[in-house]
């Protein structure tokens, strides 16, 4: 039916570059493109109260999962008490584009889970926008089962995506609060705390290959994040249904990186194996510094000054500075005082205000620990002085 | 300061004055007018009412009174008062009454700058701290840092924001604002008069996108609209809000006498038709006023005029023996700091005079200043009332002097002056289904939550969203599944729009050589089309009082470098235009009105010297014809005319485009646009005789040409006297333009065209100017 307007858009084709065609033909029709989808997978659907949802699931045997270190007390972070790896939902999602508004829709949902000894990954895929809803009832419905979350810089892309697909379907009563305020650990951040300034960066493929070693031949043929929303739309368009396994295939590995990721990140933050290098270490220490957790910073600056230095080494001085705070916190003001001397013998001569600074400390600690019957360290103290370069 | 001098004497003076008698051609008292008052409703809150009453207010006048009613009875209302009428209170009143009734309630208040905005929380939050209530307000923009951001969202229960803002930060954004959107009681939009042409027409789609979001949530809020002055209030609300209305247009405020004084500079080359300087003018009024001891306000037009008036005034006064310090400038974008020592200064009588831009904005309380100087039509009339109400505040009779240009309207203006003193005919004029604009925010609307199909977009019908929705489809941002249309594009679509533009594709200009060891600057932006007839290769630039030469434009890159001159000659871009018609969509006695395509080709400039209007040299362009889709009004010439006009075809031609000339400065007024903002051409097509077009300079139209084609009658008849009326002697830019042959009779013939044109047969002369009433 014409109207008034679609003549006047007809003519003046306001969306089109000066003069074009419209850009693209009549899509496909969907009947046609959702058998075309059929043969991508084996789908599996579950039926929920929105419509039936559509899921890729695989189950894989699973690893031994290592014990938990006290997360909450680790990452400061109450919700995070009682974590374990099996009770978890680890997510990552694909959408339609990067922006955090309403109109982004998650077009994957991929997922995994614990199931007795079996890791299982389901991916739920919207192969119509009219599928959307019966995915996201199926994501409630795992979000119910499982009292955390894992992602991948989730806190700020993922949830948020989620969050907003779900009000727009009507998927969270009024007095639910956001799910961004559930038990979440966002693996992101626990990442850059250990690994800041070990490799080029802290991006999820980056860990995968230098942290996970995984078989580079996997990545080999990746899609590239920014080609997924494109992918998409052609499918939408066209009906083509092959470059899709591009998506599902980055997806899995993603999810299943993230998994052994956490893996891997649980035994580092409860007590780091004796490889572990010193920057790390440092990176570790300098984090539970900043946490006020001064006993556990001590402990790993000191190791991470005694490893020996192979591949990126561990600045001394910027260790002994932060020990000096930490054992000062602490009350031991002996080992405050011998940080400080160590840091001392590691400030270059010429940075006289420096130097200055740390022997007033020095001289400080000193009349702190006369009060108790130390005055041993006074000589030592002199020795010191006597034989630095 | 002499012996203080009471405005009838000033007056008197000055109409006794003979070197005056030319320049005063207008001096009319407005009577003083009682208020009308009306008691403070028993529903509202006590605390507000004691608020009220430690401000020394009792009772509340009839309009405030009236719009707390309206509002108590769920009316979206359109206020329209004058300025320091208490308008604030009749919104700030009923909505905060609400609140504290419903604490879990929400109100949005649209202001259209951000300074507007800061203005008003600083009002709102005053009452709401002498009420004692605990209604927590935030303002909203740009500068709200990120982590106020959150609270505001989740605690804000009085929002203030501006269009912009509520565009690309809170619509696509709808999920994170659930309390507000489900809560939404009151939306308030002041100053609803700056939402006219292209601004207004986006504004019409932000609030159709709001209106739809607050149906999602399930809130149905009341609005509050208050606009100035304008001829068509009611019909402006009902566009941009798309709601029924009650207009509440009787001022109960009281009003002190005012005395409206019209200046124009006497005229010294009477062939040409040029006049003195209007600033010189303004120097001499400005001084006498002070020199008799009466503080006054004079707005400018730019901020170098600030700094040149400035300078003059504080010359006249220490040759007269009086404190230059007396007079102060005032530019927008002055700290707080600055603002309160010029309020402070005023108070105690250390200044007695400032001369402003229009960017005096409400914020600052100029106490008791008795006269109000306008040095140059600011642009509306709305504009010249509320600058003159800045003058008087305080009871006590004012003075409001307005001193004419030489251009085409002020001209208009100052010698007909019965437009301030009977109804105020500025309309503003929006198109909220202007396809490029409509298109924009359809996308946004996409993004934001998914059409149902059959569903309307506002006030369109169901097969126009439809079509409109196909479109977007045809283009592959959005998608149809089952019964919706989704949107699916990676873009995010509010931050390719601009309120205040129709296409993107801007000019900027950049200035070679700014200075201040700067490589270069970007001083401007201008529009595509308006691109093609100022931006050229050795045109002549300006902005804010400065010329700029234009020495390089890299047209592909959009890009136009140029560098500060110091020129005695401005340039005039010759463009050839063509158009043609699309589709003639009405047809009344005297026009047409349709869609049409323009043609723009700019041929060459001419360089004309300042004041004496001599070509000085002619330059050519090179740059590729603009084409644009629009609406137009046209006049054509019936054959029986054509025939027998005396003179012939070519000189009907001839004062046919005079007519255009005079009917472009009579409809820019009527529209409340700038000349730039309608576009004209005369043309001969082959198989009719010779047209008129007037159409609206913004690509797909904002609501002119419709409107000047049910107006055609009248607007002919406004050319008419104003060609009639002028001054010169055979034309000039103020009535059928200055490229006329100077030949003595071109007025002449405009006027026995006009004649023809509305069927009248006898031309009555009648060329002498009107007298000063």
């Amino acid at each position: 039916m014409t109207t008034r307007l679609s003549d006047r858009l007809r003519r003046m084709n306001p969306m089109g570059q000066r003069g074009s065609e419209s850009l693209f033909p009549s899509p496909v029709d969907a009947d046609t493109r959702m058998s075309k989808l059929e043969k991508l997978r084996p789908w599996y659907f579950e039926e929920t109260p929105l419509g039936k949802a559509r899921i890729f699931r695989e189950q894989m045997t699973a690893f031994a999962l290592p014990p938990a270190p006290d997360l909450a007390l680790i990452l400061r972070d109450e919700r995070l008490s009682g974590f374990s790896m099996d009770q978890a939902l680890y997510l990552d999602i694909e959408a339609t584009g990067l922006s955090h508004g309403a109109g982004t829709m998650a077009f994957l949902i991929g997922t995994a889970y614990f199931e007795d000894q079996d890791l299982v990954l389901e991916q739920l895929f919207v192969g119509d926008p009219s599928e959307e809803m019966a995915a996201l009832s199926h994501f409630r419905a795992l979000l119910d089962r499982f009292p955390y979350l894992v992602s991948f810089n989730g806190k700020s892309y993922d949830l948020s995506v989620l969050q907003s697909r779900l009000i727009l379907n009507r998927l969270l009563t009024d007095t639910e609060g956001s799910i961004k305020l559930r038990p979440h650990l966002d693996l992101l951040h626990t990442a850059r705390q250990a690994y800041r300034g070990v490799f080029e960066n802290t991006r999820l493929q980056t860990l995968e290959q230098h942290v996970l070693h995984s078989d580079p031949a996997l990545r080999e043929n990746d899609l590239p994040g920014s080609l997924v929303p494109a992918v998409y739309f052609h499918y939408l368009r066209t009906g083509v249904v092959p470059p899709l396994e591009g998506i599902l295939t980055h997806n899995r590995l993603d999810v299943v990186s993230m998994v052994e990721l956490t893996r891997h990140l649980l035994p580092l933050l409860a007590d780091p194996p004796p490889d572990t290098p010193g920057l790390v270490l440092m990176n570790l220490g300098r984090a539970a510094l900043n946490r006020k957790l001064y006993e556990r910073a001590t402990t790993l600056i000191e190791r991470a000054r005694a490893t020996p230095t192979a591949g990126t080494s561990v600045d001394q001085r910027e260790a002994c500075l932060a020990l000096i705070t930490a054992y000062r916190r602490l009350d031991q003001i002996q080992a405050a005082q011998a940080a400080a001397m160590d840091a001392l013998q590691h400030t270059v001569a010429e940075d006289r205000t420096e130097r200055v600074r740390l022997e007033r400390q020095i001289t400080r600690f000193q009349r702190a620990l006369d009060r108790t019957p130390h005055a041993q360290s006074k000589d030592r103290f002199l020795d010191s002085l006597s034989s630095s370069p | 300061m002499s012996t203080h001098c009471t405005i009838a004497n000033l007056l008197g003076s000055w109409l006794d004055d003979p070197t005056m008698a030319e320049i005063v051609t207008s001096a009319r008292r407005l009577d003083a007018e009682a208020p009308e008052h009306a008691s403070i409703p028993a529903s509202l809150d006590p605390r507000l009412v004691k608020a009220l009453n430690n401000r020394g207010i009792h009772q509340l006048y009839s309009h405030q009174r009236a719009a707390i009613d309206a509002a108590g009875r769920g009316e979206n209302t359109v206020l329209v008062t004058p300025t320091a009428s208490g308008k604030s209170l009749c919104f700030n009143l009923p909505v905060l009454n609400d609140l504290m009734a419903h604490p879990d309630g929400r109100a949005l208040f649209l202001y259209p700058t951000k300074a507007l905005t800061q203005d008003q929380y600083t009002s709102i939050h005053q009452l709401i701290e002498e009420a004692e209530a605990a209604i927590r307000t935030f303002t909203f923009d740009g500068d709200t840092p990120a982590d106020a951001r959150q609270a505001v969202r989740e605690v804000g229960q009085v929002v203030l924001t501006n269009p912009d803002m509520l565009h690309a930060g809170i619509l696509p954004h709808h999920t994170k604002w659930l309390k507000l959107l489900r809560n939404l009681r009151w939306v308030i939009v002041d100053e609803l008069h700056a939402y006219k042409g292209v601004f207004g027409s986006h504004l019409a789609n932000v609030i159709r996108r709001l209106k739809r979001l607050c149906a999602f949530h399930g809130s149905s809020p009341t609005f509050i609209a208050a606009s100035a002055t304008i001829a068509n209030p009611l019909e402006l609300a009902h566009r941009l809000l798309e709601v029924p209305v009650t207009l509440i247009d009787q001022s109960g405020a009281p009003r002190a006498a005012r005395h409206m004084v019209f200046a124009n500079p006497p005229i010294v080359n009477r062939q040409l038709g040029i006049r003195g300087s209007y600033l010189h003018l303004t120097r001499r009024l400005v001084t006498d006023l002070l020199a008799k001891g009466l503080p006054t306000i004079v707005f400018v037009t730019s901020r170098l005029n600030v700094e040149i008036l400035v300078k003059y005034l504080r010359e006249d006064l220490a040759k007269r023996n009086l404190d230059p310090a007396l007079v102060q400038g005032y530019r927008g974008g002055y700290l707080p700091t600055r603002r309160r020592r010029i309020e402070a200064g005023l108070r105690d009588g250390n200044i007695q005079c400032v001369v402003s831009t229009n960017a005096l904005e409400l914020g600052i309380d100029v106490g008791e200043l008795t006269a109000c100087v306008i040095a140059g039509y600011p642009g509306s009339i709305s504009s010249v009332w509320q600058q003159s109400g800045r003058a008087g505040r305080r009871s006590g009779e004012s003075l409001t002097v307005l001193v004419g240009r030489s251009t085409a309207l002020d001209q208009y203006l100052v010698q007909h002056p019965e437009y301030f003193f009977g109804r105020n005919p500025e309309e503003a004029r929006i198109d909220a289904n202007n396809p490029y604009i409509l298109m924009d925010h359809l996308k946004c609307a996409a993004f934001e939550l998914p059409f149902e199909v059959g569903s309307s977009f506002g006030d369109m019908s169901p097969e126009d969203t439809e079509a409109a929705l196909t479109h977007l489809e045809q283009h592959g941002v959005v998608h149809r599944a089952a019964d919706r249309y989704h949107w699916m594009d990676r873009s995010y679509p509010a931050n390719h729009v601009s309120l205040r533009r129709v296409e993107a594709e801007n000019f900027t200009v950049i200035d070679v050589e700014p200075g201040r060891d700067r490589d270069a600057l970007v001083i401007a932006e201008v529009d595509f089309v308006s691109a093609h007839t100022s931006l050229y290769e050795h045109a002549i630039y300006n902005l804010d009082g400065f010329q700029y030469q234009v020495e390089r434009l890299d047209y592909d890159n959009r890009k136009a470098f140029v560098r500060r001159v110091d020129s005695d000659y401005f340039t005039y871009a010759h463009s050839k235009s063509k158009v043609q018609v699309l589709s003639n969509d009405a047809t009344n006695e005297f026009s047409h009105v349709g869609e049409v395509l323009v043609t723009e080709k700019v041929v060459g400039f001419k360089k004309v010297k300042f004041h004496t209007h001599e070509n000085v040299g002619y330059g050519e362009v090179h740059l590729p014809e603009v084409q644009m889709h629009t609406e137009a009004m046209w006049i054509p010439v019936p054959p029986p005319i054509v025939n027998g006009f005396a003179g012939g075809r070519d000189r009907l031609v001839d004062a046919l485009r005079g007519i255009g000339h005079a009917l472009h400065t009579v409809a820019s007024l009527r529209m409340m646009c700038t000349r730039r903002d309608i576009g004209l051409t005369v043309d001969e097509p082959e198989d009719s005789g010779p047209r008129l077009y007037l159409y609206d300079n913004i690509p797909g139209g904002v609501g002119f040409a419709m409107r000047l084609h049910n107006l055609t009658a009248p607007l002919l008849a406004g050319a008419r006297e104003l060609i009639a009326g002028c001054a010169c002697s055979s034309g000039c830019p103020s009535c059928i333009g200055a490229s006329r042959e100077m030949d003595s009779d071109g007025r002449l013939l405009a006027c026995q065209l006009i004649d023809e044109l509305l069927g009248k047969t006898k031309t009555t002369l009648r060329l002498v100017p009107s007298p000063p009433v």
